[in-house]
C-alpha cells in the first residue's frame, strides 16, 4: 500500500467528530513534525502548517479533519443512550450500526445503534425507516447508573468500521470525508520535504474543523491567512452505481478526482476550474468535471472570506459517503495527490494570479 | 466451563445461510473432535453429533439448535459488478443500506450494500427501498464478478464479534448458534460430571426457511427433545405494560405451549424452581415460532420442550446476547438432563 494510504487508514480509524478533531490533529502533527516553517493552531482547533515560498503570493490548501458523528443526549433508566446527529446523515444507514463511544482522552467503548427487532414491529412500521428519536445506543449497560460509569451526556459516537481493500482497487472505510483530503495534504508536505523543494507559492496547508455542521472553521482560517488563492481537497458523494444515468452519477470512480464548477455552496470562477483541469491535461493526470450540482464543501466559506479568495475544489469520487462504508478507488487517491501537488508547485505566473 | 466467547466466535464466523450451513465445517469438526464420538450430515442437511452411552439404560436425549442464519442470495450480476439479490429468511430491511457483507462465491469476497445518495432520493425519505431494488457493490468489473459469483451464490452479513459491558456480546448469527453454544457447554458439563447416557446434539438445517429439522429427528427417534432458540428480548419500545418482559440478562426463558409438551415443560419449570436455576417463564399458547412446533409430531412423536435465550436486534448483524444467559441456560439444561438420565428406559 502506498504510504499515503497507510496514513489515510490511520486517519480514518481516528475518533474525530465535529469539535472533537484532536485525535486526527495529533496524528497529522506527528506526521508533519519538522517538515514546515511555521505551525499555527487557533482557539477552535484549526491547524495551519506554512512552507515559505520564493514569492509573496499565498496559496491555501484546505481539508477538514472532522467526520459525521453522534452526540449523546440522554440516558434512560434501562441504560439505553439517546443521541442527536452531528452532521448530515441519511438515517437509513444508522440502524444496527456498530459504534465507538467516548470523547477525546477517554477510553472508547463499543456500542451499537439499536431499536426493536423486526419481529416486534407493527405492520405499519415495517418498510419504513425508524425515526432517529426512536433509536438508541446499547453498550450493554444494565441501568442509568451502570451506563454513567462509562459514558456521559455530551460524549460522542462514531462508526466502528475497518479499512478494507476489495474488488479491483477499491477501498472501504469510515470518515473518508475528509481524512482523504488530510492524507493528500500530508503527502504533498512529505514530498516537498523529501525533495527539498522551494516552491514559488507561499504555501499554507490547513487542517480545519467543524465542516460537517456548516459553521466551518475554514472561514476563520482564511481570514487569518488572507490567501491569494485557495484549493479545497474533499471527498464528494457520487451515485456511481448500476442503473443510474451518467448525468446523475456526479462523477465516476476510477476516472480521477472531480473538479467542481458549481455545487450547493459555491459557483466557482471558471478561471480556477479551468486552471485545475488544464493542469491535469498538462501533466497527464486523470481528472473529470463534477457532472451534477450537488453537495458543498469548505470552498463555500473560503471564497467569501477575507474579502474574497479565488477558490477551486478537487474531490475524490466517493460512494455511500456519510455512512460507515464509504467506498473510493485507490487510483483516484493517487491522481488527486498528483494533481494537487502540481498545483502546489506551479509557478505563480502560470496560475490565474498572473 | 467451556470458553463461551471462543465457541461463539468459531460457530458464527463462517457462512451458514439456510441450506449452506456446511460453510461452518471447520467449527463442526472442532466440536466433533472435542466433545463427540461421531458426526454425520443427514440427507436434508442437518448435522448430528453423538456421544455414545457409557452404560445402557439411559433415555436418549437430543438437544436441538438450528445452525442456519438469515442472509441473501445473488440473483443477477449487473454492469459495474453490482449484484441484485433476494432475501433468505426474514431480513430487517432497515439495516441493509451501506452494510458490509461477505459473498461466498468461488472465492470469499467482501461487498457493501449500496445506499442511495441524497440527490437521487425523491418522495418520502422514510420509505425503505425494497430488497429487489438494492444492490451489492463488489468493486469488480462485470466480467470478473460473473466469473467469481454465479447466480445463487449465498451472501451473509460480515462477521464481527464485539464485546459490550456486563458480559454482553454483539455479532451476527446468534440466532441460533448461541443456543448451540449453550448446548455444547451443557454437554461438556455433563461429560465432566461423568454422565453415562447417550447425548445427541442436533444442529439443524433451514429453520429460517422450511424447518427441515423434522428429517433428522425422524431417523434419530430420541426419547426426549430439548429445543433451544433465541427469543426477542424486551426493549424500551415494548413499553412498561408489555406482558412479556424477559430481557437480556434475565436468564433462559422457558416456553409453555399447548403444541410442545406442557407436562414435560412443567417438569422443567418445577426442577428449575426447586434447584434455584435462574429462569423466566413465558406462554406461547399455540405457536413458538421455532423447531419446537414441529418436533413433537415427528415419527411416533417426541416429548419436546423449548428453552430460549433472550436476544436483541434479531436477524441483524448486531444481535446482542449476554454470555451470562448462555451459561445459565447451559447449567439448567445440564441439570435437567442429569435428572432425566436417572430414569430407567422403556
Amino acid at each position: 500500500m502506498a504510504k499515503g494510504l497507510e496514513l489515510l487508514e490511520k486517519l480514518c480509524q481516528a475518533f474525530g467528530p465535529t469539535s472533537c478533531e484532536y485525535e486526527v490533529a495529533d496524528i497529522i502533527c506527528a506526521e508533519l513534525e519538522g517538515k514546515y516553517d511555521e505551525h499555527t493552531v487557533d482557539f477552535i482547533g484549526n491547524h495551519i502548517f506554512r512552507i515559505k515560498g520564493t514569492s509573496d503570493k499565498k496559496l491555501m490548501f484546505s481539508a477538514h479533519m472532522d467526520e459525521v458523528g453522534l452526540m449523546l443526549s440522554s440516558i434512560d433508566e434501562n441504560g439505553y443512550i439517546y443521541f442527536q446527529p452531528v452532521g448530515g446523515f441519511d438515517i437509513k444507514v444508522l440502524c444496527g450500526r456498530k459504534l465507538f463511544v467516548g470523547d477525546y482522552g477517554k477510553e472508547k467503548i463499543s456500542g451499537l445503534i439499536a431499536s426493536k427487532a423486526i419481529h416486534q414491529q407493527s405492520h405499519e412500521e415495517r418498510g419504513r425507516a425508524t425515526p432517529i428519536d426512536r433509536m438508541y445506543i446499547d453498550i450493554g449497560a444494565k441501568s442509568k447508573e451502570d451506563a454513567e460509569k462509562y459514558v456521559s451526556v455530551g460524549d460522542y459516537a462514531v462508526f466502528d468500521s475497518d479499512f478494507v481493500r476489495f474488488g479491483d482497487g477499491m477501498i472501504k472505510g469510515k470518515a473518508i470525508d475528509d481524512r482523504l483530503g488530510c492524507a493528500v495534504l500530508c503527502d504533498i508536505v512529505n514530498y516537498i520535504h523529501e525533495n527539498k523543494i522551494k516552491p514559488d507559492f507561499d504555501l499554507y496547508f490547513c487542517f480545519t474543523v467543524r465542516e460537517e455542521v456548516g459553521r466551518s472553521g475554514a472561514s476563520i482560517t482564511a481570514n487569518r491567512i488572507r490567501p491569494d488563492m485557495a484549493i479545497v481537497l474533499e471527498a464528494t458523494a457520487v451515485a456511481d452505481i448500476a442503473g443510474t444515468p451518467d448525468y446523475k452519477r456526479v462523477a465516476k470512480t476510477g476516472s480521477g478526482p472531480a473538479v467542481s464548477y458549481m455545487d450547493n455552496g459555491t459557483s466557482y470562477l471558471p478561471e480556477m476550474t479551468n486552471f485545475v483541469m488544464d493542469l491535469g491535461k498538462k501533466h497527464d493526470i486523470p481528472c473529470q468535471l463534477k457532472q451534477y450540482v450537488s453537495g458543498g464543501n469548505d470552498a463555500g466559506h473560503i471564497h467569501k472570506a477575507s474579502g474574497g479568495v479565488k477558490t477551486a475544489a478537487i474531490s475524490c469520487p466517493t460512494r455511500y459517503i456519510h455512512s460507515a462504508s464509504c467506498v473510493f478507488n485507490e487510483a483516484d487517491y493517487d491522481s488527486m495527490y498528483r494533481l494537487a501537488r502540481e498545483a502546489a508547485l506551479c509557478p505563480v505566473n502560470e496560475t490565474p494570479l498572473k | 466451563m467451556a470458553d463461551l466467547f471462543d465457541l461463539t466466535s468459531r460457530l458464527t464466523c463462517g457462512g451458514s445461510i439456510s441450506g449452506y450451513e456446511h460453510g461452518q465445517i471447520e467449527a463442526l469438526e472442532y466440536i466433533r473432535d472435542k466433545y463427540f464420538d461421531e458426526m454425520r450430515r443427514e440427507p436434508a442437511g442437518s448435522y448430528v453429533f453423538i456421544r455414545h452411552a457409557k452404560k445402557p439404560g439411559h433415555p436418549r436425549i437430543m438437544f436441538d439448535a438450528h445452525m442456519d442464519e438469515v442472509g441473501m442470495m445473488v440473483t443477477e450480476v449487473l454492469e459495474g459488478g453490482f449484484l441484485r439479490f433476494t432475501n433468505v429468511g426474514g431480513l430487517d430491511t432497515r439495516i441493509l443500506q451501506a452494510a458490509d457483507v461477505t459473498i461466498y462465491g468461488k472465492e470469499t469476497l467482501y461487498g457493501v450494500i449500496v445506499s442511495t445518495p441524497p440527490h437521487l432520493q425523491t418522495g418520502d425519505r422514510m420509505v425503505l427501498p425494497g430488497i429487489d431494488t438494492l444492490m451489492i457493490d463488489t468493486g469488480l468489473s462485470k466480467e470478473k464478478a460473473e466469473e467469481l459469483i454465479p447466480i445463487g451464490t449465498p451472501v451473509g452479513y460480515r462477521f464481527k464479534l464485539t464485546k459490550l459491558k456486563n458480559n454482553c456480546i454483539c455479532g451476527k448469527g446468534f440466532d441460533d448458534k448461541i443456543c448451540a453454544v449453550a448446548g455444547i457447554a451443557a454437554f461438556e458439563q455433563l461429560i465432566n460430571d461423568g454422565y453415562e447416557g447417550e447425548l445427541i446434539l442436533l444442529l439443524s438445517t433451514k429453520e429460517e426457511v422450511s424447518r427441515a429439522v423434522v428429517a433428522a429427528v425422524y431417523e434419530l427417534k430420541p426419547d426426549y427433545a430439548i429445543v433451544s432458540d433465541v427469543c426477542c428480548a424486551w426493549v424500551p419500545e415494548c413499553g412498561k405494560e408489555a406482558k412479556r418482559k424477559t430481557t437480556v440478562g434475565d436468564g433462559p426463558e422457558i416456553s409453555l405451549s399447548a403444541i410442545t409438551d406442557v407436562r414435560f415443560t412443567k417438569r422443567l419449570i418445577g426442577f428449575a424452581k426447586k434447584n434455584n436455576f435462574k429462569h423466566t417463564v413465558c406462554v406461547e399458547a399455540t405457536s413458538t415460532g421455532t423447531n419446537a412446533n414441529d418436533i413433537p409430531l415427528v415419527g411416533l412423536g417426541v416429548p419436546t420442550l423449548l428453552v430460549s435465550i433472550p436476544l436483541k436486534n434479531m436477524h441483524t448483524y448486531s444481535e446482542v446476547v449476554s454470555l451470562d444467559d448462555v451459561a445459565d441456560t447451559a447449567a439448567l439444561v445440564a441439570g435437567f438432563i442429569k435428572e432425566l438420565g436417572g430414569e430407567r428406559n422403556g
